[in-house]
């Protein structure tokens, strides 16, 4: 007890000396949590895009409908939406669910004709899902029956713009030809250009009459309040909905871009390494060359007739108090700029820059805090800390005071 | 015929009201119930003249295919042979592209053949919607087998002149759900009974294709189409003309026609 | 002259402080490096792989055909006469390859698989798309051949194997049916899963009768001795020729590498904030530490500049010792990687698609990158040091000389 008082002032007797080394630490922790929190953030730009404005976290559709990706049939749908939407409103952990019909259409001009993936959304529960309403970049969200949105890359190969007509060809459930035509409310970016090049947005009333549907809808959505938790919810979800439909994650319906993860983590993983190392060396450095000239003292504390492992405990204190400042500093601070990326972001939009649309893509990248990472680094900050003090402090009490006070 | 639809007959005035006191109010009770009986003729017996001239037993025919796609002129030769309703064979043989390209139709089901690969391919599932030949037909309008009598309700709405010729005019609304087309008006020629123009509609109204019967041949008694012209109502400049000449109807066609291996024969 | 000799002096005679001192630039450094390498290497990789499956160096197709593209227009193609081919004799121009792309639904009956075919000309293409050294089973085309080869995943999918026939059907540029029978005779394997799952090729001559287009092709691929010269050598193309000549530095796929290095760049910023931090620390450590030092040399007569002089010149030791180890070190690390590649297929159990790089990369460090490197890691070691090294001008003598 007595020693961790000795520790505890002599931290505070250096006032200048804790202080930059309590810096140097906080620079290397603060960023290591700055770079999780980027990474966090880059890993969801994929799914974010498809969970926000093609999925939710999850789809249901009615058993047999999703045999392989790419195929939308109409003769395996849900028939009757309202008692499923109940079922589903009532599982804990769901945030909004809303439903809609996915077609394959074509989108004719007058002149021209191109085959698009056209979607009736629900404008009652759409936004309790789905964040469309941001991705309009001219003109506005669908307000009246017969609007239609349109991707720009497919608005400029049509050369059609807001208040164009367009006419939607199609096929009923049936097999029997419909066509309706419709006006160009708004131009639509998600950036991701697939689906901006091939898809169209309208409102669900008018999809089914278009289709035959009466109340069927092809799929619902569902987004829930902890996206960590889809993996777990997918079991209850299923469960509950029974066997006559099937739940699938946003991860599943898009396997093929969550497979490039994979590679892409290896490259996180290597940058978090490299971050690790520098943090590590500034601290080592740091701590060392603060023991290291103190090593006289070591001498000094020897002669006056204290024992070699209370010194080193002492300066171990010491090195812990510095660690634990270092390391909340760095925290406090790495926690900081993080929220100013989950909040703000970084704005790449340059990169879209030189874009042929003419249109402005906006791409802000943002994070997510992950708070057992925040505790892993404050631990590693004070361990490492620990640690670099434990060696040459061992080391130096084995000296003869006499040499350690010679030590330079 | 119900009442409430007008009927304009040249000759004969419309009828409002009941007032029997007159006598020119007598003659036009007669005149009109005259006309009447001429309408006696249902939707549904201009349709059955129509088809007493189309569907014969056995025809064989060539013929010519102009398709234009957005201003683009293709030219098609091919020749047939079609039994009854069910059973129908096309070979092309103009240009060299095409040469030897065939079809084989048997009730709903449809192959096709090209002779760099040595077996028919059977034509289904999506397949069917793509169009032949890149015309404004596609496969399932072509096989597309039942009759209009039993796909639609049949309601002759009156009279209407097309190309200075008189016609029936006549509503059809599908009254099953499988059609490709769920509305139809047709104009039927009075004198000949040839389907001198057809309108198809998508199920919300909107005009898609139009079929006008540009010329036609008296054989054997039949009034037969020679010449059809279908135009997309949806896209500039897109239509196909076809061109039926060397018409042989009720011909003698050997039923080794319509089977796979005359199909794939080399 | 003397400052310096008495730097050198000092720096010696303090080993271990200058070697922890110069460490922390050496690691920063030689992370920094590596960093470098291997983004540069994921980037070369991306490049390549765009070069020579997809756009070659200059990419040439109709306007119309370019704006029509999502439909794969066969009718909107290029006719390859001798105009063409005089357009694009250029002595800056290593290889000439037209393509068509077309798209089929492949398979018998209920199974039916959209894939992507190209035919082209297999002796041309050995160098640019270089399929024939990534066979792995069976062997490559040649031209006149009824064959194609298969992507490894695209052969599974469709349940053939090497020596199979398989049928394609699909339609002519005139929009008439047609079909050939190819035998399966080799299958390919680029680590790119969208490449591996749905493409296909086949000898030019076949598929331009397969799609009566004799003598035409969609596309023209063009490779050049000098890529930087692809802009305005595409830009003549265009000129003489009517056509779309696009070059590799406009491709809409490079706005992904864009933003990967953008995001790469952070970090690095990063890291270098870090490292500058270390280094800013082990400065004014050092000044502190040795202000007893410093407060002596005043008094002995040294006047304020010299002092100055001679701690800058220190950490100048500091930074070009650190900075070369560090340097050095990277090197030798990155140019290792460089032959030896990293293999990351473990981190993924199936191929990636949609990501246009292979499994393995091969780290790019160049001459000129590992200067600016090791440039930088000196000056900023001295400019860091500068901040905490002008605070010895405040010092007085007497003052330093009773520091502890």
């Amino acid at each position: 007890m007595k020693i961790l008082l000795l520790a505890w002032r002599n931290v505070f007797r250096h006032k200048r000396r804790t202080l930059i080394t309590a810096a140097a630490i906080s620079v290397g922790l603060g960023a290591m949590v700055m770079s999780n929190t980027l990474m966090n953030g880059m890993d969801k730009i994929a799914s974010w895009n498809i969970i926000n404005y093609e999925t939710g976290h999850f789809e249901i559709f009615a058993s047999g409908y999703y045999r392989e990706e790419g195929m939308f049939p109409l003769d395996t749908i849900i028939d009757d939406p309202e008692p499923l939407l109940a079922i589903v409103r009532d599982i804990k952990g769901i945030s909004g669910v809303t439903e809609r019909v996915k077609f394959p259409a074509r989108v004719n001009n007058g002149i021209d004709e191109f085959p698009v993936l056209a979607i009736g959304i629900d404008l009652n529960t759409e936004f309790d899902v789905f964040k469309t309403n941001k991705t309009v970049v001219t003109g506005h969200f669908i307000e009246k029956p017969d609007d239609i949105l349109i991707g720009t890359e497919l608005a400029n190969t049509m050369e059609v713009d807001e208040g164009s007509v367009l006419t939607i060809i199609t096929r009923d459930k049936y097999g029997t030809y419909n066509a309706y035509d419709f006006i160009v409310a708004g131009l639509i970016t998600t950036e991701h250009p697939l689906f901006d090049a091939n898809a169209v947005i309208m409102d669900i009333n008018v999809t089914q009459e278009l289709l035959s549907l009466g109340k069927g809808v092809t799929e619902l959505n569902i987004r829930i309040r902890d996206e960590s938790k889809v993996p777990d919810m997918k079991e209850v979800i299923q469960s509950k909905v029974g066997a006559d439909y099937e739940v699938y994650t946003y991860k599943e319906l898009y396997a093929s871009i969550f497979e490039v993860s994979g590679i892409k983590r290896v490259g996180q993983l290597m940058i978090a390494l490299v971050v690790v190392i520098i943090a590590a060396v500034g601290i080592i450095n740091t701590m060392l060359m603060a023991v290291m000239e103190r090593i006289p003292e070591i001498g000094t504390l020897k002669a006056m007739g204290f024992q070699n492992h209370d010194i080193v405990k002492m300066f171990l204190y010491e090195g812990g108090i510095i660690g634990i400042f270092g390391s909340l500093l760095g925290c406090l601070y790495g926690l900081l700029l993080s929220l100013y990326i989950v909040f703000v972001g970084i704005d790449l939009s340059s990169v879209f820059d030189s874009s042929d649309l003419g249109y402005p893509l906006k791409f802000v990248l943002k994070g997510t805090i992950d708070p057992a990472l925040v505790l892993l680094v404050f631990v590693f900050g004070v361990i490492v800390s620990v640690l670099v003090t434990l060696w040459p402090v061992r080391r130096a009490t084995k000296l003869q005071p006499v040499d350690a006070l010679r030590h330079v | 015929m119900t009442e409430h639809q007008l009927i304009r007959v040249p000759g004969c005035q419309r009828i409002r009201g009941a007032e029997l006191h007159s006598p020119i109010i007598r003659l036009a009770i007669v005149l009109h119930a005259f006309c009447s009986m001429l309408f006696a003729l249902s939707g549904e017996d201009v349709i059955r003249k129509v088809d007493a001239n189309t569907v014969v037993g056995s025809i064989s025919y060539s013929a010519k295919m102009l398709i234009s796609f957005g201003g683009k002129i293709r030219e098609k030769e091919f020749a047939g042979f079609v039994q009854g309703e069910e059973r129908a064979y096309m070979e092309f043989t103009a240009p060299a592209r095409d040469k030897d390209t065939r079809f084989l139709k048997i009730d709903d089901e449809m192959w096709l053949y090209i002779p760099s690969v040595e077996k028919a391919t059977k034509i289904a599932g999506h397949m069917l919607r793509q169009s032949l030949m890149g015309s404004d037909f596609s496969y399932d309008d072509v096989v597309e087998n039942e009759r209009l009598l039993d796909m639609y309700e049949i309601e002759l709405v009156g009279s209407d002149s097309v190309n200075d010729r008189e016609t029936f005019k006549l509503q059809l609304t599908a009254k099953i759900d499988e059609v490709n087309y769920f509305y139809r008006t047709v104009w039927v020629d009075k004198e000949t009974y040839i389907p001198v123009k057809t309108e198809l509609y998508a199920k919300s109204g909107k005009l898609m294709k139009e079929v006008m019967v540009v010329d036609f041949k008296k054989i054997d008694g039949y009034n037969y189409p020679t010449r059809i012209i279908m135009t997309n109502k949806l896209r500039k400049d897109t239509y196909t003309e076809l061109s039926l000449d060397k018409i042989q109807l009720d011909a003698i066609v050997p039923g080794k026609v319509f089977t796979k291996a005359y199909l794939e024969r080399k | 002259m003397y400052i310096f000799k008495l730097a050198l002096r000092n720096f010696f005679r303090n080993t271990r402080r200058s070697f922890i001192s110069g460490l922390s630039v050496t690691i920063a450094i030689m992370v920094i490096i590596f960093a470098r390498s291997y983004t540069k290497g994921i980037t070369t990789n991306i490049n390549e792989n765009i070069v020579r499956l997809v756009s070659g160096h200059i990419n040439i197709v109709t306007a119309e055909y370019k704006r029509r593209e999502r439909l794969l227009p066969l009718s909107e193609s290029i006719e390859l006469n001798d105009r063409l081919y005089h357009a694009l004799e250029n002595d800056e121009i290593t290889h000439v390859s037209p393509r068509i792309k077309f798209g089929v639904l492949l398979g018998e009956e209920e199974l039916s698989v959209p894939a992507l075919g190209y035919a082209f000309t297999p002796e041309i293409e050995r160098d640019i798309s270089g399929l024939d050294k990534r066979i792995t089973e069976g062997g490559y085309i040649s031209s006149g051949e009824k064959a194609a080869i298969l992507g490894i995943d695209l052969a599974k999918r469709l349940n053939v194997g090497v020596g199979d026939t398989l049928t394609i059907i699909t339609r002519t540029a005139y929009d008439s049916p047609t079909g050939i029978n190819v035998v399966v005779k080799g299958l390919f394997e680029t680590g790119i899963g969208g490449v591996d799952r749905s493409l296909f090729y086949i000898p030019l001559d076949i598929g331009q009768q397969l799609l009566d287009m004799e003598s035409y092709a969609t596309e023209i691929v063009v490779l050049v001795k000098n890529v930087d010269r692809a802009v305005s050598i595409a830009q003549e193309i265009q000129t003489e020729t009517g056509l779309l000549a696009i070059p590799f530095q406009q491709n809409s796929l490079l706005r992904y590498i864009n933003m990967a290095n953008l995001i790469y760049g952070i970090f690095y910023f990063i890291i270098l904030l870090v490292a500058c931090s270390t280094i800013a620390n082990t400065m004014l450590m050092v000044v502190f530490e040795r202000t007893r030092e410093i407060g002596m040399m005043k008094a002995m007569g040294l006047n304020t500049a010299s002092v100055i002089g001679l701690l800058v010149v220190e950490a100048g030791f500091i930074g070009v010792i650190g900075s070369l180890a560090g340097s050095i070190a990277g090197s030798i690390l990155s140019y290792w990687l460089k032959y030896q590649g990293i293999d990351i297929s473990f981190a993924s159990s199936t191929s990636s698609q949609g990501m246009p790089f292979g499994p393995i990369i091969y780290l790019s460090p160049t001459p000129f990158m590992i200067l600016g490197t090791f440039l930088f890691g000196l000056i900023a070691t001295v400019v860091v040091a500068l901040l905490p090294i002008s605070r010895v001008t405040k010092m007085e003598p007497a003052k330093a000389l009773k520091a502890v």
